[in-house]
């Protein structure tokens, strides 16, 4: 059985239109209007136990909401959502206790004293057992190296330290689900790769399903196999991380160098940069093997090599393929 | 385990923290004690001054009206000790979007909220209250009997039970007026109108603080209790406000959290 | 002077637009004002009913007294040392000190500013009020026009204060103990609890060689025609000389709070 199974989500959003002016702020003492904002379109997918998924889209794209809406923090417009075989938005206790939501940049422990208090109360709420407890919190501790940080008040912490702790009291419970918003947004390269092995390590030991957002591609590279693609609040792609390149059609990039020097390539592909005796071709991945070949037979080659392009590039494509505008509705009210 | 005593014990380890990192500032100690003293002596200097052109208020007398001070400072303090610094903390939360974490916790969510810190040198002014109201119980120890002890004190819980309940509905409302300081004002406002003896007002402003904003008889029935004066009305009207004040404001609170999720919506 | 001018009607209406938004919550705000002294009206009433006229304030005046108490509760508002602990404690100050305008003008004119919706939306309390205890008075054009100049000075010593007190708070916690207090004196010798025509004489004379007084009860004496022409010319005078005073304390305080401030940090 699947573990999370979203079948046509949609979350509409009523927001006050407020037009610029002293005269219009008088007005809107009297009278508002409302338009209504689609951050979710009927979006669906399922997620099996165990896999740890990637949720991509810009930013504004509905991945807070979807994730939010799966938490069951936010109430569906329209569609359904499963997530262990609840429904979030019922909010049982036996459901929120088995999911956990962690957004970066946001502190959900108590500001003013030391994180082990926190734990303590994480404990209590969770109805953790003593031995559970204890050996996660050491086990804890150790993978993600907060050992003397555990004394310290919250508010002493950098912001990669107060990550690393967040995301140790959020798996107390060790959770069977895991929503990772934006886990690492702002951290050094350094803690950004802890927190990745973290959870990577998580979900290798507790098999736990994670579905997680990022703005950094190397997380997503590093912990997902498929990726979710959405934007504008519509799913654009679901699949394979590798798959994602042939579906929209990115170039691949061919480097060539040569004993010599180098003439005109325009004939064979787009020339992206050159030097005397080096040139990097962008081309689409189906003409990759005739130019490969033609360039060995006609070009003194010295060195050449075949690159996927850069995930970054991937991505860029694939949100602009799926450029239109949101549909926006006024409603004066 | 029962969903209550889980509640409980989420709100004794809140409470075990927050008393041990407020006993750590002792400054904020020695402030709460002025902070008491000034309320006291503004409290007793109003008093005095009404009687100093007369021997009675509405039918109260001096002892009487120190009677509804003790009971006034005393439901202060338990407020400002339990309540108060929830209810603070919970507009914040929502004011700075930071109340999902607090809603996807395993526990009832109104328990939750409502027990989460405490402002410990606030029972400095549950002492002083206790203090005024042994005052009152001397001056008036001839016509308290035990009876009249029983009734103040359900009255006590009762009083205490709406202040909570009409606090945790105006802390709900934060989830559509974002901008809820205001409103605290109010409520601190309409607390202190509690200083009086609410007999003493027009009807419709008694009618106000007993059925509308419930913290007039919260204070006023207690001490009627102890001053001779209490009528079955009363008390029967006190309970009543406190049944309907609490289911009243939880099913406030659950379609408040069922809206800021957009459930009702 | 006309360097500030343009600052301080810009803030004034960007404060008056924020207000405008707000306006759910500002009429929250002025409704909540009503209970405090509809509370002293109805025990001062009471008193005077029992025990007859005293010093002058029979029931028409309390009546008449707490009604205006109202309109100058609003137009004295000022920074509230909470707001100044929140402005010190979010970082916000910092933001504000980058700018090239003393924040003191901003905040001055900002309040100025948000009074302008919260004294409309103060009419409808006015007239509610009116109707359930129909006080007897009736200004005059003149009364009308010292009046506004009274409330709005009184706006000033008592923003100056309360700024004042804000400015020592940088120096130490402890200010919140002596913030307390004179939130307390404020009380006691405003005329905001009574009018000091209830209290002792001693009290009387004490209060009048201190600003608040000037603040509160002045104003609305003014409009309720308890005041001889001498004693309004006087009042003003007073209301002119803790302006000045309150003034001159703020520039000579304000470097220093700031280096504390700059220097301590948040």
């Amino acid at each position: 059985m699947p573990s999370v199974v979203v079948d046509g989500l949609t979350k509409t959003f009523k927001v006050p239109v407020r037009e610029e002016g002293f005269l219009n702020s008088l007005k809107s003492l009297v009278h508002r209007t409302y338009r209504n904002v689609e951050a979710v379109r009927d979006i669906s997918f399922t997620l099996d136990p165990g896999e740890v998924v990637g949720f991509l889209g810009p930013n504004g794209a509905g991945k807070t909401t979807t994730l939010k809406m799966l938490s069951g923090l936010l109430y569906p417009t329209a569609g359904h959502a499963s997530v262990i075989g609840f429904d979030p938005s019922e909010r049982r206790p036996e459901f929120l206790t088995r999911v956990a939501l962690i957004m970066g940049n946001r502190n959900s422990l108590m500001w003013d004293l030391p994180v082990a208090d926190s734990l303590d109360v994480r404990k209590a709420i969770y109805s953790i057992g003593d031995a559970d407890y204890r050996a996660r919190r050491e086990r804890f501790t150790e993978m993600l190296d907060v050992g003397d940080l555990l004394t310290k008040p919250v508010r002493n912490l950098s912001l990669g330290e107060r990550m690393k702790v967040e995301i140790l009291a959020a798996l107390l419970p060790a959770p069977p689900v895991l929503f990772l918003d934006e886990p690492t947004l702002g951290l050094d390269l350094s803690m950004q790769k802890r927190i990745r092995r973290f959870v990577a390590a998580y979900a290798e030991d507790e098999g736990a399903t994670i579905l997680l957002t990022s703005h950094y591609m190397a997380d997503v590279t590093a912990l997902c196999e498929r990726v979710i693609v959405i934007h504008r609040g519509s799913k654009l792609f679901d699949g394979d991380l590798s798959e994602l390149s042939d579906r929209f059609g990115a170039l691949k990039t061919i480097t060539v160098s040569v004993t010599g020097s180098l003439p005109d390539l325009s004939g064979y592909a787009t020339v992206t940069e050159r030097t005397a005796d080096k040139a990097v071709l962008s081309l689409p991945r189906g003409e990759v093997a005739g130019v490969a070949s033609r360039l060995l037979a006609n070009l003194d080659v010295l060195d050449l090599s075949i690159e996927d392009p850069p995930i970054e590039d991937v991505i860029e494509r694939t949100f602009a393929s799926g450029d239109e505008e949101p549909s926006v509705t006024a409603t004066p009210e | 385990m029962n969903r209550l005593t889980h509640s409980i014990k989420v709100a004794l380890v809140h409470w075990k923290l927050g008393a041990e990192y407020e006993v750590q500032y002792r400054m904020n100690f020695v402030l709460q004690i002025v902070q008491s003293a000034v309320r006291l002596a503004t409290g007793i200097i109003a008093i005095q001054l009404v009687f100093g052109f007369t021997t009675q208020l509405g039918g109260w007398t001096e002892p009487e009206l120190y009677a509804v001070l003790g009971i006034h400072v005393l439901l202060g303090g338990i407020m400002a000790t339990f309540i108060l610094p929830n209810m603070f903390s919970f507009m914040y939360e929502v004011r700075e979007g930071e109340l999902d974490f607090a809603l996807m916790r395993p526990v009832d969510s109104q328990m939750f909220i409502s027990t989460r810190q405490l402002g410990f040198w606030s029972v400095v002014d549950i002492i002083v209250g206790i203090v005024v109201l042994g005052w009152a119980f001397a001056e008036l120890a001839e016509t308290i009997g035990p009876v009249d002890l029983v009734l103040f004190g359900i009255g006590l819980i009762c009083g205490a039970l709406i202040l909570y309940s009409v606090w945790m509905a105006f802390t709900t409302t934060a989830f559509w007026l974002i901008d809820t300081d205001d409103m605290a004002t109010i409520i601190t406002g309409l607390y202190d109108a509690g200083r009086w003896p609410i007999r003493i007002y027009p009807l419709w402003l008694q009618g106000a603080l007993t059925a509308v904003v419930p913290l007039g008889v919260a204070i006023t029935v207690p001490a009627e209790a102890i001053t001779d004066r209490l009528t079955p009305t009363a008390m029967g009207t006190l309970i009543l406000v406190t049944v309907v004040a609490v289911t009243a404001s939880r099913a406030y609170w659950q379609y408040g959290v069922r809206n800021y999720s957009g459930a009702s919506a | 002077m006309r360097r500030l001018l343009p600052i301080y009607m810009v803030e004034a209406r960007a404060a008056v637009q924020r207000q405008a938004q707000y306006r759910g919550a500002a009429f929250i705000s002025v409704l909540g004002f009503l209970i405090e002294p509809i509370v002293y009206l109805i025990v001062w009433r009471t008193v005077a009913e029992q025990a007859g006229p005293i010093n002058g304030y029979g029931v028409d005046q309390f009546t008449s007294y707490y009604i205006v108490w109202t309109l100058v509760r609003v137009f004295n508002l000022a920074l509230a040392p909470g707001a100044w602990d929140w402005w010190v404690r979010t970082g916000r100050i910092a933001n504000d000190l980058l700018h090239p305008v003393n924040p003191y003008h901003r905040q001055l004119a900002s309040m100025a500013g948000a009074k302008v919706v919260w004294i409309t939306l103060w009419i409808p309390v006015a007239v509610f009020l009116t109707i359930l205890f129909r006080p007897d008075f009736s200004p005059n054009l003149l009364e009308g026009s010292v009046f506004l100049i009274t409330a709005w000075a009184g706006y000033v010593i008592r923003f100056n204060v309360l700024w004042l007190l804000g400015l020592v708070s940088f120096w130490t916690t402890r200010a919140q103990a002596l913030i307390e207090v004179v939130i307390a004196m404020e009380l006691l010798l405003s005329g905001r609890l009574v009018p000091m025509a209830v209290m002792p004489s001693w009290v009387q004379t004490v209060s009048g060689w201190l600003p608040f007084k000037w603040t509160f009860q002045f104003p609305i004496e003014v409009l309720i025609g308890q005041l001889t022409t001498g004693e309004i010319w006087r009042g003003m005078a007073m209301q002119a000389l803790w302006m000045g005073l309150s003034g001159l304390a703020i520039v000579a305080v304000w470097r220093n709070a700031i280096r504390k401030f700059t220097a301590v940090g948040t």
